[in-house]
């Protein structure tokens, strides 16, 4: 017995000993970004966000921060008179990790493979690309002034030719950005290195390191024990809590996506804006974001969170007025009935059913909230759990009742696209959106918008458009995003952007 | 020679008509559940906000996925047979060399966890079954109802905390090296030496208790000469069918220490492509899952007929 127990000392022993001390030092070790969100395979159309992010590869055009368009591998562009030829002006002096140069045939051959094998330009009039010297020269079937927008998006980021094999499958990640890659570990641990010969300012530290951890559990623990530099969305109790450790600073700012409750319009409890109205009226966004979001502020006063350019701050606000909401109800013929008071009108009890998923594990907790608040007012709504799919498939079929979704308005640069196919024309819609919800003002001025290139009247049109959905309400939002990011003091000179397209390590460098 | 024959046989069988069973009814399974195929591929593929219409439709098409499902079931039944698993809908990547890279990884935090819930297991259990209602047969028995009652995210997000979070003695998560899975494979060997040191104990007083063991007591026999050949050896036959089970469940149910511990064995594997419906990986998946169970029953049998010859 005695000495079994000494051999499982040893052994123990032994462990400690070849386990080594993963955090006891920063210098020499690589920056750490720790995300959610694993590369499925190297090909950047479909996992390009890791290698942007990275900043590995580069788009023509990125986001300036503030919900804007600022240069990247094109220094200018424009547009011909009839709006449908465009020409990008590339960076002089650019090569790719290869030692090969930037030229617009090179882009223009990037590009039309995302055009042909990627979902980014689906939908979209463009029709392709070409190269001319040091132009990538666009061209479209329609004016379709969202074009720069769209190469913002790591869909679009351009790949030398030697990424590819033959049959246009993606073998090797070449760029151009500040990081090249050194090693992909089936899309969860990626290793990059400082690129010497970059056209910009060099990376300040030499290695960086991807590390994928869809547990949210695990990344805080992650962050906390210092094996994450940079650990992005962490669960808003744990920023909370990690706001207290000497380590750490987090830093929370809000995203362009929202969490939506969308409505079929064909019930009858649904059918106008102003029942629709009545039902938002009896929501709490104010408590909803205190209590379980931990930020007052992310309550959704209206579709775009401020961080958005689409943001319109002579809205009327959505708010919190349970008497105003029962008002409603009632002079629309809503009469509590029955023991369990439910509001009924004509014999049709005000009962439906939230679909929602957990792929994004905030959901059905705030659709419980809501379903509580509403039982109170005599509304029973029945929450079903299902797979994402799921939304689509029921608005598309009929059967959806509401659904309770996040939306990210930030996907392209400019959230037309997703305007457009959440509240657009019927014929294009993906399903996330409106359901049997309809207004040939709000498609008129999704059609001018695309096919104008005036910016004051792109600045009118959104108005008109926000305004069409605050009142009409086919969606009604319930709170904005917050990304909890936590940065370990050993590095300095983190500015995130809320687009989430700027690469995490630009600027960065170990803390002097 | 016959009987070596007869096992060879008899595996055979149960590993074809269990492994075409499985993937079978995982296919089925995928395949009618509520929902679009192309649509989940496509959400998993491109994010849930650039799964566009005409980007499902495009997943729909390139995949195949516009096919009757039973004629996609026998094309792969076929290129299986010929060897070609096909690949992820997801990724694009080869299935084979995926699910033998994910089967290692689970294999290695398996076999490990065994081995040192064994080191602690196999000598409290002979001791405890050897002297009952000793205090250590009592704490034993206590502990191990203890364990066995936390879950083993809890235990794990406890040894997190203790050893990498406080101490740095090992990484919190991850692959990379060797020292990466000593903190899964702990977790996980708490929870088995906590069930198996019971039945370890519990084999051997019932051995000991026979009335075999005690002729052989009678007959003068004592220490090793007593307790190996008649009570251990007798013993062993629960305790191998017992860690066999142990063993062909940690293949495919350690998810959860996979997930907390960023483990990509197979068990994540395989949650990630019901996740995102990529019905190959699951067919492919259920076809090993089924080998496996085949082969490591077909062994505990084997031992078992070993030791009782």
């Amino acid at each position: 017995m005695r000495r079994n127990i000494c051999l499982i000392f040893c052994f123990i022993f032994m462990l400690l000993f070849f386990s080594g001390s993963p955090a006891s030092s920063a210098q020499g070790q690589p920056l750490t970004i720790v995300s959610a969100w694993e590369a499925s395979t190297i090909d950047p159309v479909v996992s390009g966000f890791v290698f942007t992010r990275m900043g590995c590869l580069e788009t023509l055009v990125t986001s300036d921060k503030k919900g804007g368009i600022e240069p990247r591998l094109a220094t200018t562009w424009k547009v011909s008179e009839d709006g449908l030829i465009w020409v990008f002006e590339l960076r002089k002096g650019v090569i790719f990790h290869d030692g090969t140069p930037l030229t617009g045939e090179v882009a223009a051959a990037s590009l039309n493979r995302t055009l042909a094998k990627g979902s980014l330009f689906k939908g979209t009039p463009i029709q392709s690309f070409s190269g001319e010297g040091m132009n990538v020269i666009v061209t479209t079937e329609r004016p379709f002034s969202a074009l720069p927008a769209y190469l913002v998006h790591y869909a679009s980021a351009i790949c030398a030719p030697s990424s590819f094999d033959k049959e246009g499958k993606v073998v090797k990640v070449v760029g151009t950005g500040f990081y090249r890659l050194t090693s992909f570990q089936e899309g969860k641990v990626i290793d990059f290195e400082s690129f010497n010969d970059y056209w910009g300012d060099n990376a300040s530290i030499s290695h960086a390191r991807y590390f994928a951890v869809p547990n949210p559990e695990t990344r805080v623990l992650l962050a906390e024990s210092g094996e994450g530099d940079i650990v992005v969305d962490i669960p808003a109790d744990a920023a909370l809590r990690l706001r207290e450790n000497k380590n750490l600073t987090v830093i929370s700012d809000p995203l362009p996506r929202v969490r939506l409750l969308t409505v079929n319009a064909k019930l009858p409890f649904f059918s106008s804006s102003r029942l629709r109205h009545a039902l938002s009226y009896l929501i709490d966004r104010e408590g909803i974001a205190k209590a379980l979001l931990k930020n007052n502020k992310s309550g959704a006063t209206q579709l775009f969170p401020t961080v958005s350019a689409w943001h319109n701050p002579k809205l009327t606000p959505l708010n919190y007025d349970p008497e105003k909401g029962r008002k409603i109800l009632k002079e629309e013929g809503w009469l509590p009935e029955g023991k369990q008071k439910i509001l009924t009108k004509n014999g049709q009890p005000f009962v439906f059913e939230i679909l929602t998923y957990s792929s994004r594990p905030d959901l059905p907790v705030i659709a419980e909230v809501i379903q509580q608040a509403l039982r109170n007012e005599g509304i029973i709504v029945k929450i079903r759990v299902e797979k994402s799919g799921m939304v689509p498939e029921g608005n598309k079929n009929g059967t959806l009742e509401s659904a309770f979704i996040a939306r990210n308005f930030g996907f392209v640069a400019d959230p037309i696209g997703t305007l457009t196919s959440d509240f657009g024309p019927e014929k294009g819609r993906g399903g996330w959106g409106a359901i049997n919800w309809n207004s040939t003002t709000f498609d008129e001025a999704v059609k001018t918008y695309i096919e104008t290139f005036e910016t004051e009247r792109q600045v009118s049109l959104r108005k008109t458009m926000t305004s069409i959905l605050q009142e009409e309400l086919p969606a009604i939002p319930i709170a904005w995003y917050d990304n909890h990011v936590t940065v370990n003091h050993r590095i300095q000179g983190v500015s995130l952007d809320p687009s989430e397209v700027r690469p995490y390590p630009e600027g960065v460098e170990w803390a002097k | 020679m016959g009987k070596i024959i007869f096992f060879a046989r008899t595996y055979f069988f149960r590993m074809v008509i269990v492994a075409l069973g499985v993937s079978t009814l995982c296919f089925l399974a995928v395949e009618f559940a509520p929902g679009d195929r192309a649509l989940d591929v496509a959400m998993a593929r491109y994010g849930l906000d650039g799964a566009t219409a005409s980007a499902v439709e495009y997943v729909r098409t390139s995949e195949g996925l516009e096919k009757h499902p039973f004629i996609r079931y026998k094309a792969w039944l076929f290129s299986v047979i010929q060897g070609r698993w096909g690949h992820s809908l997801v990724g694009g990547e080869e299935i084979f060399p995926m699910l033998l890279r994910s089967f290692k990884r689970t294999t290695l935090l398996a076999g490990f966890s065994l081995l040192l819930s064994f080191l602690f297991a196999f000598p409290l259990g002979i001791y405890c079954g050897r002297h009952p209602g000793h205090y250590v047969d009592i704490l034993s028995s206590l502990a191990s109802s203890v364990l066995v009652s936390f879950p083993s995210f809890v235990r794990g997000a406890f040894l997190i905390l203790l050893l990498a979070v406080n101490f740095h003695f090992f990484p919190v998560a991850g692959f990379s090296s060797f020292s990466h899975m000593v903190l899964p494979a702990i977790t996980l060997a708490i929870g088995l030496a906590a069930t198996s040191s019971r039945v370890i104990a519990s084999s051997i007083q019932q051995a000991c208790q026979t009335e075999h063991y005690k002729f052989a007591q009678h007959k003068g026999l004592c220490g090793k000469n007593l307790f190996f050949p008649h009570g251990l050896l007798n013993a062993s036959v629960p305790i191998v069918t017992y860690v066999g089970l142990q063993a062909a469940g940690l293949l495919d149910g350690v998810v959860v220490i996979e997930t907390l511990f960023a483990w990509p064995g197979l068990g994540s594997l395989l949650l990630d492509a019901l996740r995102s419906g990529d019905i190959l990986v699951i067919q492919g998946a259920g076809l090993l899952l089924g080998w496996i169970y085949v082969t490591v029953n077909t062994l505990t049998d084997w031992l078992s007929e070993g030791f009782i010859l």
